[in-house]
């Protein structure tokens, strides 16, 4: 009995569908059947395709001004940060090295210069974590970090101690730290870089701006379409509230195409002016870098063999006046400060390589002291000019960079308000447009 | 304004080495003017107004100013020079904080405020940025003013000189070798009071050193522990204060021993030598190590001259210029290349072999700079030591 009910119940549901369905064809035809009918419909197509265009354009605006911000607030600070706390880490470590070198006495100045490089390469990390945004991969990266520099910071410690008390291994100690810093601190830096690299490279990309000037051209031709319906059907050259929604819809789509345009070539200038230099600064600092660590494994192993044919590709790399990247940075330089800093760097590059020949010549003729005061002295000194000079490159670029950032997302400013306030317009419009001929029909 | 009252110099401190007299100051002008552009700003190279630079007394070689030696090779079109660099409190009180806290200019292109000065005005925003693009000399500065935290890089400011602050004492009264540690100076059984120069930082970066605490990296309560031993030596009637006369009062006998500043001390020796009193007067670095300081090079908020600006520091860091002024002024020089210059010039060269102007890694281990504490317990204890000394 009660399956028999429940039947009888889906039965009368099922009439009551068919009666709703049956009323609404006979709306439709009703309104179909009528010209103020006909209108009325092609005005809610007209006012829908221009909406549609106005939220299209809404989200693709949103999308470009989406990844602008993020260039501006976390791609590039974290892409310089990392350089930075690499450019620290590399001035905390020629310190401790130098310490070390230094004797049992150590040398105190160096001592506190290494703190202090430690805690900035500590709290740039910690700023870089905080502006990295959602992106698992980098923040796993900045962890390895994070352990990395601890232990880096206990091996250098446990060295010093052991040294001051003439523990045997104090040298072990150093030498992990060095190739810590050489192997996996180098890497995770640069496996972050490289993601930063890429993520710039899609947030500068083009989205969905030209897929939004195709609705816009559609949501144009609708306009159109709808205009010499009317003109047809009312033997009428003009509709001036069509015609001037027609010329908002393409005021809009050329606001967006002149925002994105100036957007674009802003970002294209700090690609190009700031972070083509930031790139080819953290190269430099990296080699620089590698070449001071090696002199470093050098001196604390007494191993020569290898090294100055390895130090002198090094050395051509940097300077080598077809592919080296000193000479590349100057022909990059586009003005006079950006050019002077650059070659300040050039300068401190060769003075810091001539102290490295230095120390060479002393390991090749035996004589490992004056080596290592050469290296805990005047070549710690000419790598700490050479790494705050890096900085500085690294400074001028960075505001060159962001410069140019912040002026492309000036450039998007007002472009949602005027995307939305143009899409109500044009639909108030076009539906005004209809109003007037459906009032004049009746 | 609180910061007014920070620092311990009173005006009795008109100089590094104020005791050879001065030499007056030299302003002349000369005609000149034009537009640079650099790096997307604009330089004023001014055709009314001069570069107008204000130093300590005897800074400089007055030579190098009169004889428009420096101003050709600053190429600068118009050139003021006022030793009236009389303090670090006093120019703070008078023309740095009244004219930069309201947004005004100085009226100077390029002041020369010690370190921990200049490290301030930096912080409160009242220093321009170097001309890095004017200033290829920029390259000879030595790498230890790179790595300051409050300046990477040396961007906002150019050292003049560096100085030792250690002790010096009469031979006539003391041997040589008689006194070697601070804490020898504090408390030894010498003849007569031994003179304490008025700058807190660097007596008590003394006092600390002797205390085997560092100076470098100062504590409220390591500074407070100094103050308390030298108030208690001062009560004693241990010192005469002094600023730059102690070099006046070594050479007159007035005292046996003296705080001393290395360059002041330098040319006393060689007033001394000329006079055939050579070796009445040594200098030392003590046991514990000493203090050192620079004067610095800035370009205040609002300078209409910053391209002159830049031109002057790039002369003046040039090897040859640069060694002209050390020759003269005997201080630590800055500027990488000076001592080989030195060395070819016969009648200086011995300066190129002194450890006082070219400290050697071993003794620049044993050199301490003053490290920064927080503004408030700067004041607090500079309130203190004028107290003490009466400033």
């Amino acid at each position: 009995m009660a399956s028999m009910s429940l039947a009888s119940v889906t039965d009368t549901s099922a009439l009551h569908d068919g009666t709703l369905r049956g009323a609404a064809l006979r709306d439709g035809r009703r309104l179909l059947g009528s010209r103020p009918g006909r209108l009325r419909l092609a005005a809610i197509v007209v006012a829908i395709a221009l909406l549609g265009a106005g939220v299209f354009g809404f989200i693709a605006a949103s999308e470009v001004i989406s990844k602008t911000d993020d260039i501006e607030e976390s791609t590039g600070p974290v892409l310089i940060g990392t350089q930075e706390m690499f450019a620290s880490l590399a001035e905390a470590d020629a310190a401790a090295t130098a310490v070390h070198l230094s004797g049992v006495e150590g040398d105190r100045a160096q001592r506190a210069l290494y703190e202090r490089a430690l805690a900035r390469s500590s709290a740039s990390l910690e700023r870089v974590a905080r502006q990295l945004g959602d992106d698992p991969e980098s923040h796993a990266r900045l962890e390895n970090l994070s352990q990395s520099l601890t232990q880096y910071a206990g091996l250098v410690e446990s060295s010093r101690v052991m040294n001051e008390q003439s523990i045997p291994g104090a040298d072990d100690e150093l030498r992990k730290s060095i190739e810590l810093v050489r192997g996996s601190i180098s890497d995770d830096v640069a496996a972050v870089t490289a993601r930063m690299q890429d993520r710039l490279d899609e947030e500068i990309g083009v989205g969905t701006f030209y897929p939004a000037m195709g609705v816009y051209v559609l949501a144009v031709l609708v306009v159109l379409g709808a205009m010499v319906y009317l003109a047809m059907r009312f033997r009428r050259i003009l509709n001036p509230p069509l015609f001037l929604a027609a010329i908002v819809t393409i005021g809009v789509a050329g606001w967006f195409g002149y925002s994105y345009f100036a957007q674009q070539a802003s970002l294209q200038n700090a690609r190009d002016g700031g972070y083509e230099s930031i790139r080819l600064t953290s190269e430099i600092q990296s080699l620089a870098f590698r070449y001071k660590a090696d002199e470093s494994l050098s001196l604390i192993e007494g191993r020569t063999a290898g090294f100055d044919a390895q130090q002198a590709q090094r050395r051509l790399r940097m300077v080598d006046s077809g592919s080296g990247l000193i000479p590349e940075l100057q022909s990059q330089a586009d003005s006079p400060r950006e050019q002077a800093v650059a070659d300040l760097l050039g300068v401190r590059w060769q003075r810091y390589a001539l102290s490295g020949t230095e120390i060479s010549e002393a390991l090749a003729l035996g004589q490992a002291e004056t080596a290592i005061a050469v290296a805990s002295g005047k070549a710690t000194s000419a790598f700490n000019g050479l790494n705050t000079q890096v900085e500085s490159v690294l400074s001028d670029n960075q505001a060159q960079f962001l410069e140019e950032v912040d002026d492309a997302r000036q450039s998007l400013d007002w472009l949602r308000w005027v995307v939305v306030i143009g899409a109500v317009l044009a639909a108030l419009l076009a539906w005004s447009g209809f109003a007037l001929r459906i009032r004049e029909y009746q | 304004m609180e910061q007014n009252r920070m620092d311990p110099s009173s005006p009795r401190r008109l100089s590094r080495r104020a005791f050879l007299g001065g030499s007056a100051a030299a302003a002349f002008a000369l005609t000149g003017c034009g537009v640079r552009r650099s790096g997307g700003r604009e330089y004023d190279l001014g055709s009314s107004q001069n570069l107008r630079v204000m130093n300590w007394k005897d800074y400089i070689d007055p030579e190098l100013i009169s004889s428009g030696a420096l101003q050709v090779a600053a190429n600068t079109p118009g050139f003021e020079y006022s030793e009236t660099y009389t303090g670090n409190a006093e120019i703070w009180d008078t023309v740095i904080a009244p004219n930069l806290s309201n947004g005004n200019p100085t009226g100077w292109d390029i002041m020369m405020p010690t370190y921990w000065q200049a490290a301030r005005m930096i912080e409160n925003g009242w220093v321009e940025p170097l001309p890095i693009e004017l200033i290829p000399n920029h390259a000879n500065l030595d790498t230890t003013y790179m790595t300051l935290d409050w300046d990477r890089g040396a961007r906002m400011q150019m050292p003049w000189q560096a100085g030792i602050t250690g002790l010096a004492f009469d031979t006539r009264v003391i041997d040589p070798g008689e006194l070697t540690s601070i804490n020898q100076f504090l408390e030894g059984d010498f003849p007569g009071q031994v003179a304490m120069i008025g700058e807190m930082r660097e007596a008590l970066g003394l006092i600390m050193l002797a205390q085997g605490e560092d100076p470098s990296r100062p504590s409220v309560a390591t500074a407070t522990a100094a103050l308390d031993r030298l108030e208690e030596l001062n009560n004693r009637g241990r010192f005469n204060w002094v600023f730059d006369e102690f070099a006046q009062q070594l050479s007159d006998g007035l005292v046996t021993a003296s705080m001393a500043w290395s360059g002041d001390t330098v040319l006393l020796q060689d007033e001394l030598a000329s006079s055939g009193r050579s070796g009445d007067v040594e200098f030392i670095i003590p046991d514990e190590g000493a203090i050192q300081w620079f004067d610095t090079m800035v370009i205040p908020k609002g300078s209409p001259n910053i391209a002159a600006a830049g031109s002057f520091m790039n002369a003046v860091y040039s090897p040859e210029m640069a060694a002209n002024i050390t020759q003269w002024v005997q201080y630590i020089s800055p500027v990488i290349g000076v001592r080989d210059e030195l060395l070819t010039r016969p009648e200086f060269a011995p300066l190129a072999t002194n450890p006082i102007l070219f400290p050697d890694d071993t003794t620049r281990r044993r050199l301490f700079t003053w490290g920064q504490l927080p503004t408030n317990d700067e004041i607090a204890l500079e309130q203190r030591f004028n107290a003490i000394a009466g400033l």
